[in-house]
């Protein structure tokens, strides 16, 4: 008895023991791409070509403080969080304007909420790249090629598909007796909305704002063909130009790059529940 | 008054209240600014792309209307289909492996314990990263001359293992893949952690007093109540493969010779590179019909069953 026993506890614990070594090997190995780049930052460059994978003999920081003193750092991340500010703003708060319209005025027999909601989801199946031209064509013609503008207007539109299904069912959460109660009360519907209904989105709200931010702070396409100069360069937009930039200097074009992703990595992973959360919603509904 | 309100039903009185509230005057205040933005910055566009696809727009001069040649051109056009042939491979690699890859990581991290958080996050972090980013990081490691794995590779002698990764005639589609399993297996994970915490315990009760071992009940209770999420995945999977760009474009911007490029790269690299917008936008309109075909082949497949 006993020693069946201690043999079903020795197999669990080596289980368990196999099962942690296995996901300890598996998380190595993806965590071991930003790994190698840090190392290579922390190279010299005769080192990379003459001793591709081995350690660094003196740790090069000071090729983060060359990387560093070459991207005007400040302004390109002051320019990446104006994009960020101006075009989830005004695209989130036009799309909870229109999910109050649409999921909490009641009249007539609906079909016109309805319909209106459809429109916006029909957006949800519509690849962003065939806008990419088009949008540079509208950017000249409003004057604002290589202006920060150019990527924050659009973003103004393509906020909706996904953002209106994401706050449309927040508010469809929300029991109508509250409005009605608010309204019957004599609150306005502005009231309704700011004072009532904001509070109690503020987990979607939450959820809808980190994926925006995530989603801008990493847009590539429209920035590359509206950003033109040094003046208007987004964090992407610099990480892009590395290549060209230290040509073949590996140690401060990695140097570059960490110091760009990793706080940006473990800023965006603490959300990581939100981020999902999100975005399946949006890819059961759509 | 008190006994006017006492003999209408609640009912009534709320929706009276509700219909003197809202007008449709009021609805279309407040739906106006966001309908407008979608409208020019959504359909507006669309409809210019339709109409530059039919000339043979070059950026400047006169152009003309060519009417369908764009595109005819772009069905006879070789580099389009290995474009097309190109993210197939990516997708398809992408899809074999993140799929039943995060499925056995999601068991094994389910539980909610502190390791299992550490793990998630680990693998998660990937998904976070731009495209661009991505497509640095690895060039440190599949470049052929200074990246890692040839570097590795001929250090432990096996010099003829070393492939053109990125940057030769056929790999790269495939590199892609597997960096796409890079960026996505995180997120796959958590997405079947969600289907597997919507299971009851019940039901894995009842297996277990039924006498099933851990992988029966894997087998024949988990793995069935997972089709939706299955879907999902695919549904994902696909749609994402389909629009691969930034990676591609960060990794070795479609060449040499369009080799690695993607559908969604050749387009740009044609418009904004070659800057033949008339051919580019041909690309962009078929492109578009194909990538939404797709989808909503995808959608209404899985939406019939969930029905």
């Amino acid at each position: 008895m006993m020693k069946a026993n201690t043999a079903a506890k020795i197999k669990k614990y080596s289980l368990r023991i196999l099962k942690h070594l296995f996901l300890i090997s598996v998380c190595v190995v993806f965590a071991f791409p930003v790994f190698w780049g840090i190392i290579i930052s922390l190279k010299t460059q005769s080192e990379i070509f003459t001793a591709p994978i081995a350690f660094p003999e003196v740790l090069q920081w000071n090729n983060y403080v060359e990387a560093f003193q070459k991207m005007e750092i400040w302004r390109v991340l002051g320019n990446t969080l104006l994009i960020c500010v101006g075009s989830i703003s005004v695209g989130l708060a036009c799309v909870v304007m229109v999910c109050f319209a649409v999921t909490r005025m009641k009249f007539g027999d609906g079909k016109l909420q309805e319909r209106v909601y459809n429109y916006f989801i029909l957006g949800m199946i519509i690849p962003n790249f065939v806008l990419l031209f088009p949008i540079y064509m509208m950017n000249s013609k409003f004057g604002i090629v290589d202006s920060l503008w150019g990527v924050i207007l659009p973003y103004w539109g393509w906020t909706a598909p996904m953002h209106t299904l994401l706050i449309a069912g927040a508010f469809r959460g929300i029991p109508l007796s509250i409005d009605e109660a608010a309204i019957i009360d004599g609150a306005k519907p502005l009231q309704v909305l700011i004072r009532v209904l904001l509070p109690l989105l503020k987990p979607a709200l939450m959820t809808s704002l980190i994926i925006c931010v995530l989603g801008c702070w990493n847009e590539y396409p429209l920035s590359s063909i509206t950003l033109i100069s040094e003046k208007n360069l987004t964090v992407v937009m610099t990480l892009s130009k590395f290549k060209g930039q230290f040509s073949s200097n590996y140690a401060l074009m990695s140097a570059g790059a960490m110091i760009l992703t990793i706080p940006q990595i473990i800023f965006f992973t603490c959300f990581q529940k939100q981020i999902v959360g999100g975005m399946t919603s949006g890819a059961v509904k759509g | 008054m008190g006994s006017l309100g006492n003999n209408l039903s609640p009912g009534i009185f709320r929706r009276c209240s509700m219909h003197l509230v809202y007008t449709k005057k009021r609805f279309w205040l407040y739906s106006f600014p966001m309908i407008f933005f979608y409208t020019i910055f959504i359909f507006v566009p669309i409809a210019i792309a339709f109409w530059y696809s039919l000339t043979n727009f070059r950026g400047i001069g006169e152009y003309g209307i060519v009417g369908i040649e764009n595109f005819i051109n772009v069905l006879k056009d070789k580099l389009f289909y290995r474009c097309l042939s190109n993210t197939l491979k990516s997708t398809f690699v992408s899809m074999l492996i993140s799929i039943p890859l995060s499925f056995c990581l999601a068991l094994l991290v389910q539980k909610n314990s502190l390791s299992s958080t550490i793990y998630r996050s680990v693998l998660f972090s990937p998904y976070v990263m731009g495209g661009i980013v991505v497509g640095l990081v690895w060039t440190f490691i599949l470049d052929p001359s200074k990246g890692f794995i040839n570097a590795a590779l001929t250090k432990i002698g096996l010099e003829n293992w070393t492939q053109q990764w990125i940057g030769g005639t056929i790999l790269t589609p495939y590199c892609v893949g597997v960096i796409t399993v890079w960026t996505g297996t995180g997120f796959s994970i958590l997405l079947w952690l969600n289907g597997i915490k919507q299971i009851s315990g019940d039901i894995l009760e009842a297996g277990l007093i039924d006498g099933a071992t851990k992988w029966q009940q894997i087998r024949y209770i988990t793995l069935p109540l997972l089709k939706e999420t299955l879907k999902m995945q695919i549904v994902l999977g696909f749609t994402g493969g389909l629009k691969i760009f930034d990676i591609v474009q960060s990794l070795t911007g479609g060449g040499p010779n369009h080799f690695s490029e993607t559908l969604v790269s050749y387009m740009y690299n044609i418009t904004f590179t070659q800057r033949r917008f008339g051919y580019g936008m041909a690309i962009a309109i078929v492109e578009f019909f194909f990538t939404m075909a797709v989808t909503l082949f995808f959608m209404r497949v899985t939406r019939a069953e969930v029905e």
